[in-house]
């Protein structure tokens, strides 16, 4: 009885084994060095002739937290979750596969700065996440976000770069040249069982578009 | 009368101070600490104001300042985008070619103007690999008899400043420090800055009668929490014989990015289904051959 018993447990994980596949391996590990220019902060200053002063009284673009990413070309439709800083200093993930997680320590999407949201790749069942096919887009694809009053902002993809999940990520998360960008990140390459992780991080850098379709 | 108020040029600087968590720097120092940053100014003033007969000579006079009691200046030089041969004058009173706290040291440049025309001055100097740097402007009108804009009357700096958050950001509190190097005392001081709203009221008006003198330095304080990389302008006006000097100064302060997040799960959830079901056999592989042994 007890025979049996084992013979059809054992059918069962290898039935099982099947259908998980083979055992994941580790991936050949490219490092990225980006270095910032030594942790200096300037402090300038200027002249102000004040009979020339011109004030320029342009509103400044006030965007609200964002709520829904939309990507055409992927098919992706996805509520927007805000995440922080996880307690060993990474960003935060966000709590499930289909959602999207925006960094709210940085910049809104649309503001001067590079926004940042991340989505999974795959999920904790062996779905795909919301960005399984992030490393599909090309450049020109468009992706809309719409923030909770409704405004919806478009960026225009720029390009993809991989890094290694240690590299400095300052210039992921931060820009200098005034303009607003969106950086979408998800995981690539093969799986770590060491670190847990994937091999590398998939990066789509974008640029905000204006109102008339203008980068 | 004003172009006596604009020779006397009434001097304001503002120098802005931080205190703060300072991280990964060279210059870092034990947190929160005061950081002391060097701090250069200049003024340049045009002799004549104007050349209301048109086209004709101008010889600028600059006078450059090392506003920081702690430390010379040393490599301190000047240009200005319209006048090409600016040439040191006097000043180093010890010969010792740093410019000390208690030093002005003194340059000039003529040019011929054809135009009205608005001239940009810069010193730099260098502390312990700092440079600090600030411009003066200061605007000849040529061929008219109105009155020239105000000429260079207010300084500002401009220096190398290390400070910065963790990626989670952090409580920064900022010190102004405002003062008069001009002749004249300043009214009506108003500090603004476009990044912390709580300033809070001033300190250092020894004599109490709510003019900056030129011996006073008033100093200001603000805090507030950032959590990116910031830069805040602080802008300062004052009074002075009728004329308004603003001056203004720009900070910016870093914010580590944080490290990538981990956005991939599944691979983790097989390798532990894995682990698992390899245990699972390995225990029934051994419980059957304990089995075995046991019947025989």
């Amino acid at each position: 009885m007890s025979r049996l018993i084992t013979a059809r447990i054992a059918r069962a994980l290898s039935l099982v084994l099947v259908v998980l596949g083979p055992l994941p391996v580790n991936a050949t590990t490219l490092s990225f060095s980006n270095s910032l220019p030594g942790g200096l902060q300037l402090l300038s200053g200027s002249f102000v002739v004040l009979n020339q002063r011109e004030e320029v009284n342009q509103p400044a673009f006030q965007p609200g937290q964002p709520t829904r990413l939309t990507i055409p070309a992927l098919n992706v439709n996805a509520a927007v979750q805000d995440v922080g800083v996880a307690p060993g200093g990474d960003m935060d993930a966000p709590s499930n596969s289909v959602d999207v997680g925006w960094y709210r320590l940085g910049s809104h999407p649309g503001e001067p700065g590079s926004a940042v949201i991340a989505g999974h790749f795959d999920g904790k069942e062996g779905e795909p996440g919301v960005f399984n096919n992030l490393d599909k887009l090309q450049p020109g694809n468009k992706i809309h976000v719409k923030d909770e009053k409704g405004v919806t902002i478009t960026f225009v993809v720029r390009e993809s770069r991989r890094y290694n999940p240690d590299a400095d990520a300052a210039d992921v998360f931060g820009s200098s040249d005034g303009k607003a960008h969106l950086n979408l990140i998800t995981c690539a390459g093969a799986w770590d069982t060491t670190q847990e992780s994937y091999s590398h991080r998939l990066i789509v850098f974008t640029d905000r578009e204006d109102e008339r379709g203008h980068l | 009368m004003s172009v006596v108020i604009y020779k006397r040029f009434v001097l304001l600087l503002i120098t802005v101070m931080a205190v703060g968590y300072s991280t990964e720097s060279a210059f870092a120092q034990t947190s929160p600490s005061v950081l002391y940053v060097p701090l250069i100014g200049i003024t340049s003033v045009p002799d004549p104001l104007a050349l209301p007969g048109g086209a004709g000579s101008v010889t600028y006079h600059y006078a450059v300042k090392n506003f920081l009691a702690e430390v010379a200046l040393t490599r301190v030089d000047v240009v200005d985008d319209t006048c090409s041969s600016v040439a040191f004058a006097e000043g180093d009173d010890d010969g010792d070619f740093q410019l000390d706290y208690n030093e002005t040291w003194r340059y000039t440049c003529t040019t011929e103007l054809a135009n009205t025309t608005q001239s940009t001055a810069t010193a730099t100097g260098t502390v312990n690999n700092i440079t600090a740097t600030h411009n003066a402007y200061a605007t000849v009108v040529v061929g008219s008899d109105n009155p020239p804009p105000l000429v260079s009357i207010v300084n500002i700096t401009k220096v190398a400043y290390p400070l910065s958050l963790p990626a989670e950001g952090g409580d920064i509190a900022f010190t102004y420090k405002v003062n008069n190097p001009g002749v004249v005392p300043l009214s009506d001081v108003t500090v603004t800055d476009d990044k912390c709203s709580a300033i809070s009221s001033k300190l250092g008006d020894t004599n109490v009668n709510n003019l900056l003198d030129i011996d006073e330095v008033w100093i200001y304080t603000c805090s507030t929490r950032l959590t990116q990389t910031t830069t805040n302008t602080v802008n300062v006006t004052a009074f002075a014989n009728g004329l308004q000097a603003v001056s203004d100064a720009t900070i910016t302060v870093e914010v580590d990015s944080p490290d990538f997040p981990n956005v991939g799960e599944s691979a983790s959830l097989r390798t532990t289904v894995w682990a698992t079901l390899i245990g699972v056999l390995a225990s029934l592989s051994l419980l059957l051959v304990f089995k075995k042994r046991k019947r025989r």
